[in-house]
């Protein structure tokens, strides 16, 4: 999320802090928990699943905040716990992960939607996310939903911050081509 | 939360995406849950780490309360002994072993039983390896039980001194040595081939004759012996004649 040397030594140490002395965890958890939860809300679509992950994501990197070393990556480690919970999560429970948005979650959404966009662009902005590929779709979840910059999806990613960057706005390209389309 | 710059079209797609923050309330009891965690680690394992840990923290008491060489001796009279290339043979005290490998030649063959071992349970002795190339070459080894060719002699007689005969369970042994006998005779029968034999005709009549007696002595090894991995071995002779005659 930040680029800079200066907040990730600031965050270095905030995290040797917090190995230290558990409520220094609580400045961490302030700047990330709704990041996190974002992203298991968008690879969920379910709220109450998001809310239970996010809760398993926050316990499990207290337990494991000892053996994280700080490589100024912290986002990329808790969304990486993130989605082993939810993969687990799925697991136990036999369930394909789900990729559609939610009706109810939309429809919650729906009066900012409308403010912002006309229904029918809206719809065919759905219709092609639901269409996606899972490597597009986790493409927008970590830059939308995480707000990852692009230094921290290539790490999350294990790939150059460039080509993640190319492939993300080939991809906003692509979704763009295929609204005009469908809706030329 | 966020210092990102998201164009216009990313923010419709974030809309259409469904994404909202988490509620304040949700975040506020996460947080107070994360830092003041109620239960330790341990209490956090699934059941059944949990029973495995306990059982296996008991176990570790009992074996130092008792004192591992007690652990260790009663282990070995609830297995067994155990002795390479025979494996572990309960109630040792009974076992004895061959005393050394016995080989016998006749009319032609060579036969070696290169170990055995008899217990209270059951007598072994070693049978060749079923790729042996060297079985049934010349010379086979016929089982008057069964009427056919074998390559086992475990289905030979097993007899003591006095003529009894010890009978084979096919449990993988004869009947058992009696404590007071240590020697007994492994008697197993040959008989040669005949190479123009006319089909449908058994040129393999038996001949009380053809049979080989191999005396075996069984006694006790020492503690701890460590036996080798003896294999029954067959060494068909080469005929006196036939050298006779590649030497003309």
């Amino acid at each position: 999320m930040f680029d800079n040397a200066y907040e990730k030594a600031d965050e270095a140490k905030q995290i040797q802090r917090a190995q230290k002395e558990i409520h220094q965890f609580a400045v961490l958890y302030d700047r990330y928990v709704q990041q996190v939860y974002r992203f298991l809300l968008a690879r969920t679509a379910n709220v109450a699943e998001a809310e239970d992950l996010t809760s398993q994501t926050f316990l499990s990197a207290i337990e494991r905040l000892q053996t994280y070393r700080p490589t100024g990556h912290f986002l990329s480690w808790l969304l990486s716990i993130a989605r082993n919970k939810q993969i687990d999560h799925y697991r136990k429970h036999q369930r394909q992960i789900v990729l559609e948005l939610d009706e109810n979650i939309a429809e919650n959404q729906q009066d900012l939607v409308n403010n912002l966009i006309q229904k029918e662009h809206r719809d065919a902005l759905k219709r092609i996310l639901s269409e996606l590929p899972e490597k597009d779709r986790e493409l927008l979840n970590l830059r939308l939903a995480a707000r990852m910059s692009f230094t921290e999806m290539g790490v999350y990613l294990h790939k150059n911050e460039d080509g993640v960057k190319k492939a993300y706005y080939r991809l906003l390209e692509r979704i763009k081509a295929r609204v005009e389309g469908n809706l030329g | 939360m966020d210092n990102l710059c998201l164009d216009a079209f990313e923010l419709e797609l974030e809309k259409a995406m469904g994404l909202s923050d988490a509620s304040p309330q949700f975040v506020q009891s996460l947080r107070r849950k994360v830092l003041n965690p109620q239960k330790s680690n341990y209490w956090r394992c699934p059941l059944v780490w949990r029973v495995a840990l306990v059982l296996g923290l008991v176990m570790s008491i009992t074996f130092f309360a008792i004192g591992p060489q007690n652990v260790v001796v009663a282990v070995r009279q609830w297995l067994g002994q155990y002795f390479p290339g025979i494996g572990f043979i309960e109630n040792s005290e009974t076992l004895r072993i061959l005393e050394s490998p016995v080989s016998v030649k006749s009319d032609g063959v060579e036969v070696s039983v290169q170990w055995a071992y008899t217990t209270e349970e059951k007598t072994v002795i070693a049978y060749p390896e079923e790729n042996d190339t060297r079985i049934c070459q010349n010379w086979l080894v016929y089982s008057p039980e069964t009427r056919q060719d074998i390559q086992t002699l475990a289905l030979g007689k097993l007899v003591l001194p006095d003529g009894h005969e010890l009978k084979w369970d096919h449990n993988g042994g004869y009947q058992p040595v009696p404590p007071d006998i240590d020697d007994v005779i492994l008697i197993i029968y040959t008989h040669k081939a005949v190479p123009d034999c006319p089909t449908d005709v058994s040129c393999r009549c038996m001949d009380e004759d053809q049979r080989i007696e191999i005396p075996l002595k069984f006694v006790a090894p020492s503690q701890g012996t460590a036996l080798e991995i003896y294999e029954m071995q067959f060494t068909p002779v080469v005929p006196t004649q036939t050298l006779e005659k590649d030497k003309e």
